[in-house]
Order: structure tokens, then C-alpha cells, then sequence
């Protein structure tokens, strides 16, 4: 009770040093661009644009996140752990008594907190483009929208696309840990998300047995668990899944073993390292 | 209350083939200002830090307040200590009171109506909401000063707090160390300047190559140490030199700054002066002679450069 408590305070007062940095509002403002981009894009050039409610309008944005989450969360995690080293502040914080995992923990609620609340902005935000859309375009309300989808399983997509990000926050927690630094932490986190969507995934794709590889890698796995539903209700994303169970719950179970592993690996480096060096890295 | 705040039992850190600090036992007595003192690569940094819980020991063991180090708890017990390792670091797009209200407020301890006092003390009263990034050098260390007297703590480890400061500022910051020091709280000031230990510390301790070599009060170590020593001017210094060098008694006889200075206890400076008279030479001047700790310091580390 004690340890939450203290990564309570220390998570309250990240948020005081995050909020007068510059990263957060940059990665919003990028965020609300790029969906309203989307969204507009869509919006106006398809000649069947549909009605859709509220809930299908948001579950639309949320799904133009996850193409570009991972990224958010990489910068965002590199950003508040890999300053400290950068600046050599992690010696004053652990002299005054933070505790080492306490303050590694307040880093991942704190890059959770504000994922979710970009992910909030942006769904108000796609909310009422919606709205406008509907009374400025010509909408046909006999054409098939997204799927019926009910605000229970827009909280349900909501959930998902959160902790869909939280391996991408532990990969890029535990990389900044193992380089001590912040740019070589960033770059490596988006460095492996890239070589295994772009590269791994294409390149398995002409081998037979790449299937069974597929089914292991992080990012098939996160993109599985993060599916829209679509008419037909659950997911297809393609990857050969394990006894026979659900995409969505094959995802969910890769997604949770790279998260407590990275997390774990990010832990026992940083409470064995030592606050040594000029910049205490 | 327990008499000795840290207390070191055969401490010892290795990284990879260097012995930083080699099995290195130590007492820091509550309510003094303590000095560590030590060329670079001593282990005066690495002692402190690992006393922090920045680094982890090898080897050894010690005592904060009285509590051993191993039994976890350590970060309760750094909530009693305000220290300042190495260059002054923080929050370089936050100003210098945001940044002491965020270390205040992760310690969870203290009252943000100390943040300006602090400022005020520190000398940073009218630079309270510049951003870090714009301060000198100096100001750094004393917004660090700042930062270590968050929450009244009852120890202070200081590692070179004049750094970077102008000869005005270090003498101000070595009259704010010394009215620290006291009563109930102990400060352990590292330093590369031995006058400046000399005048603030009440003790010191000497390391050198991670090994601890002296430690003990200023006074009785310089005492201890010590020849005793007058120092004088004469009317007439070439003679006089001659007939010092000629008195049995007398161990020694050396120039130093245009006074001679000879190897005879304070007490028997009478003789010196009758011994010199009978001769015709007159003494102007006459005071007893202490070793400074600078010397005391060259003679145990065997003239090491600090």
C-alpha cells in the first residue's frame, strides 16, 4: 500500500514536469492533425460515406491510431525516462529518496495516463467532425456503415488500444534503461517496430513456415488485439494462432508476455545499475 | 541519540579492474562538519554515492542514523539527508523554484512557503523563476545548495559546493556551511580546497587511492602531526639564521615568505630570543607556527596532487 502510494505521488508530480515540456503538446497536436486528415480525407473523397453513430465515428479514430501509437508511445516513454539521463537528474531524484522502481513505475503511468488522454481527445475530437460531417456532406443512411457498435464496445476498443501500446512503452523503457540514453532509446524502440512491420513481416511472408514465426512477433500480435470489429465481429488479422483460440485472445496473451517481460527486463537493469559518471548514467 | 551518523564497515567498490574504495572503515560523528578529503580518483564521489544508494558496494557494509544499509529502508532514511553529488543537475526547461518544488514534493516532505526562503538563503531570490538552463555555473550550486536544505534535513553531504563560484560567493557559502554544521546537524563537506576544509571542518577524513589514511579532528591531526614550529623576523635574518643553525637545540631553520622559521617548541621561544640578542640581533616579530593541512596533507599522501 505504501509502494502505490508513493508511485501515486511520484506519477502526480511527472505530470508537473511533463506538462512544461513540450513533447506531450507536440505529439497531440500531431495526433489531432493527422486523424482529422484521415478522417476529412475519408470523409469527403469516398462516394459512399455513410452514417455513422457517434460510437462508429470514434472507433474509426481510434483505429487511425494504431497505426501510428506505437510511435507516440516510443517518443513519449524515451522522453520522460531517457531525459533523466540526458540530464543527469536521476542522482538528485534517487538522493532525495524516490526509490528506484517506484519512479521507474511512475514513468509508465504517467506515459499511460497521457496516452489515454490523447486517445480521449481524440475521440471527442472525431466525435464532432463526425457531427459536422453529417450536416455538411451528403450522407446515404441505407449504406453499410462500420459496424454496429455499441458504446460498451467502443470501451471495450478504448481498453484495448491502451494496453495495446503499453509493450511499445515497455520496449522503449527497457532499451532507454540498457543504453542510458534517451535518442539511442528512441531509435532503437522505432528502429524494431519498423524492421518488424515493414522488413520481418514482408520477408517471412514468402516462406512457408513463416506463419508459425509471425504468430510470435510482437506487432501482428498487438494488431490482433487492437482490431476494429468489423461486421462480422471478430478480427482477422491474419496470424496463425495457437490451440485454436481467438485472434483477439492470442493477441491479448503475446501482448501481456512482452509487456511483463520488457517491464521485468527494464526493472532488474535499472535497480542493479549504478548513478555513477558525470551524468550518472 | 546515537553519537555517529555514518558509520563504514570495511566498504568496498570495484568496477571491473579499479578498486575505487578499498575496504574502507569510517565514523562521521552527529553534529559536525565533517571533510573528506582526497586527490581525484580517491573515492570520495563513489564513498558518497554509494552511502546514497547510487552505487552498489561490492563489498562492506554501513550504518545511516544507526540503521544497517542492507536491511532495505534505505530510501526512508535519505529522506533525512540533503546531498549534492558532483555538478549541480536538474530540470534544464524548469525554472530553479519549480525545480525545488518538484524534489520537495517527491520527498513528501516540507512546505512550499520554504521554496522562496530557500531561494532568499541561497542568494537566488530574484532568480527564483529563471529557467536552470540560464543560470551560471555558480548559480547552480547554489540553487543546489537550495535543493540539499530541502525539508531541514539532519545530514548534508556537499561534494565541492564552491565549484564555479567567485571568490565573493565561496566565502559566502562556506559562512552558510559553517552555520549549518551544529547541534543536531552533521554536514560532510568533499573539497578539492584545503583551506577551505580548514576553515569550516571540525574533522576530516583522508583517503587516497579508495584506502582511508587519516581521520580525526582538524586540530589534534595538524597537532599530532605536527612539528612544533615559531616563526619570526629579525633585524638582521642572515645571522640569525646562523646562529639558529648553531643552537643544538634548535631542530631546524627554513625561510618561508620572508620569515625564518625554526623547529623549537613555542615555549622555548625565549631562549631564542636571548640566544639572538646576546648576538646583537633583535626580534621584530615572533608567533608560533602551526602546520597548515595543506602541508599536513602533502605529508600523508606522500605529496599527491589534489
Amino acid at each position: 500500500m505504501a509502494m502505490a502510494m508513493q508511485v501515486a505521488l511520484l506519477t502526480r508530480w511527472e505530470w508537473f514536469k511533463l506538462r512544461r515540456r513540450w513533447v506531450p503538446w507536440i505529439v497531440l497536436g500531431f495526433v489531432l492533425v493527422i486523424v482529422q486528415l484521415i478522417f476529412w480525407l475519408v470523409a469527403t473523397l469516398s462516394d459512399d460515406v455513410s452514417y455513422q453513430s457517434p460510437a462508429e465515428n470514434i472507433a474509426n479514430g481510434l483505429g487511425f491510431s494504431a497505426f501510428f501509437g506505437p510511435f507516440i508511445a516510443v517518443i513519449l516513454a524515451a522522453a520522460v525516462l531517457g531525459g533523466e539521463y540526458g540530464w543527469g537528474t536521476l542522482r538528485p531524484v534517487l538522493s532525495k529518496g524516490a526509490g528506484r522502481w517506484p519512479f521507474l513505475f511512475s514513468k509508465v503511468a504517467v506515459v499511460v495516463l497521457v496516452t489515454v488522454s490523447i486517445l480521449i481527445i481524440l475521440s471527442i475530437t472525431v466525435m464532432i467532425s463526425g457531427f459536422i460531417a453529417e450536416a455538411v456532406l451528403t450522407a446515404d443512411p441505407q449504406a453499410e456503415g462500420y459496424g454496429a457498435i455499441s458504446w460498451v464496445d467502443l470501451l471495450a476498443l478504448f481498453g484495448r488500444m491502451v494496453y495495446g501500446f503499453v509493450p511499445y512503452i515497455m520496449l522503449a523503457l527497457f532499451l532507454v534503461v540498457l543504453t542510458a540514453s534517451n535518442g539511442v532509446g528512441i531509435g532503437l524502440s522505432l528502429g524494431y517496430y519498423i524492421a518488424e512491420s515493414v522488413i520481418l513481416v514482408p520477408i517471412l511472408a514468402i516462406f512457408d513456415w513463416s506463419d508459425q514465426v509471425f504468430a510470435y512477433l510482437l506487432g501482428p500480435n498487438v494488431n490482433a488485439w487492437q482490431s476494429v470489429p468489423g461486421n462480422g465481429g471478430d478480427p482477422a488479422s491474419g496470424i496463425a494462432t495457437i490451440g485454436g483460440m481467438s485472434e483477439m485472445a492470442h493477441g491479448a496473451i503475446f501482448v501481456t508476455i512482452y509487456t511483463v517481460a520488457l517491464a521485468a527486463g527494464a526493472v532488474a537493469l535499472f535497480l542493479r545499475r549504478d548513478i555513477a559518471g558525470a551524468k550518472g548514467g | 541519540m546515537d553519537d555517529t551518523v555514518i558509520q563504514t564497515d570495511g566498504l568496498t567498490k570495484r568496477y571491473g579492474r579499479v578498486l575505487a574504495v578499498d575496504g574502507l572503515s569510517l565514523n562521521v560523528p552527529r553534529g559536525r562538519i565533517f571533510g573528506l578529503l582526497g586527490p581525484n580518483g580517491s573515492g570520495k564521489t563513489t564513498l558518497m554515492s554509494m552511502l546514497l544508494g547510487l552505487v552498489r558496494p561490492t563489498d562492506g557494509s554501513f550504518t545511516l542514523f544507526g540503521q544497517p544499509s542492507e536491511k532495505g529502508g534505505l530510501d526512508r532514511q535519505l529522506h533525512r539527508i540533503g546531498a549534492l553529488i558532483e555538478t549541480p543537475s536538474f530540470y534544464p526547461y524548469m525554472s530553479g523554484r519549480n525545480n525545488l518544488a518538484y524534489f520537495q514534493g517527491i520527498s513528501g516532505q516540507g512546505d512550499p512557503a520554504e521554496l522562496d526562503l530557500l531561494l532568499e538563503q541561497v542568494g537566488l531570490g530574484g532568480r527564483g523563476g529563471d529557467k536552470f538552463q540560464t543560470y551560471s555555473l555558480g548559480m547552480k550550486q547554489r540553487l543546489g545548495l537550495a535543493y540539499t536544505l530541502l525539508g531541514d534535513p539532519e545530514l548534508l553531504v556537499l561534494d565541492e559546493p564552491t565549484n564555479g563560484m567567485d571568490p565573493a560567493g565561496m566565502a559566502e557559502v562556506r559562512e552558510l556551511i559553517r552555520g549549518l554544521g551544529g547541534e543536531n546537524r552533521t554536514v560532510i563537506l568533499s573539497s578539492h580546497l584545503l583551506n577551505e576544509v580548514e576553515q569550516v571542518c571540525d574533522s576530516v577524513a583522508i583517503l587516497s587511492h579508495g584506502r582511508l589514511i587519516a581521520q580525526g579532528d582538524v586540530a589534534e591531526l595538524l597537532q599530532e602531526r605536527g612539528q612544533p614550529q615559531v616563526r619570526l623576523r629579525t633585524t638582521d635574518d642572515r645571522k640569525a639564521w646562523e646562529i639558529l643553525n648553531a643552537l643544538a637545540w634548535v631542530e631546524s631553520v627554513s625561510a618561508d615568505n620572508g620569515y625564518l622559521v625554526a623547529g623549537v617548541p613555542p615555549d622555548r621561544s625565549w631562549e631564542i630570543t636571548a640566544a639572538l640578542s646576546r648576538n646583537e640581533v633583535y626580534v621584530s616579530e615572533m608567533t608560533p607556527a602551526q602546520m597548515s593541512l595543506e602541508q599536513y596533507f602533502l605529508d600523508v599522501t606522500e605529496g599527491e596532487v589534489i
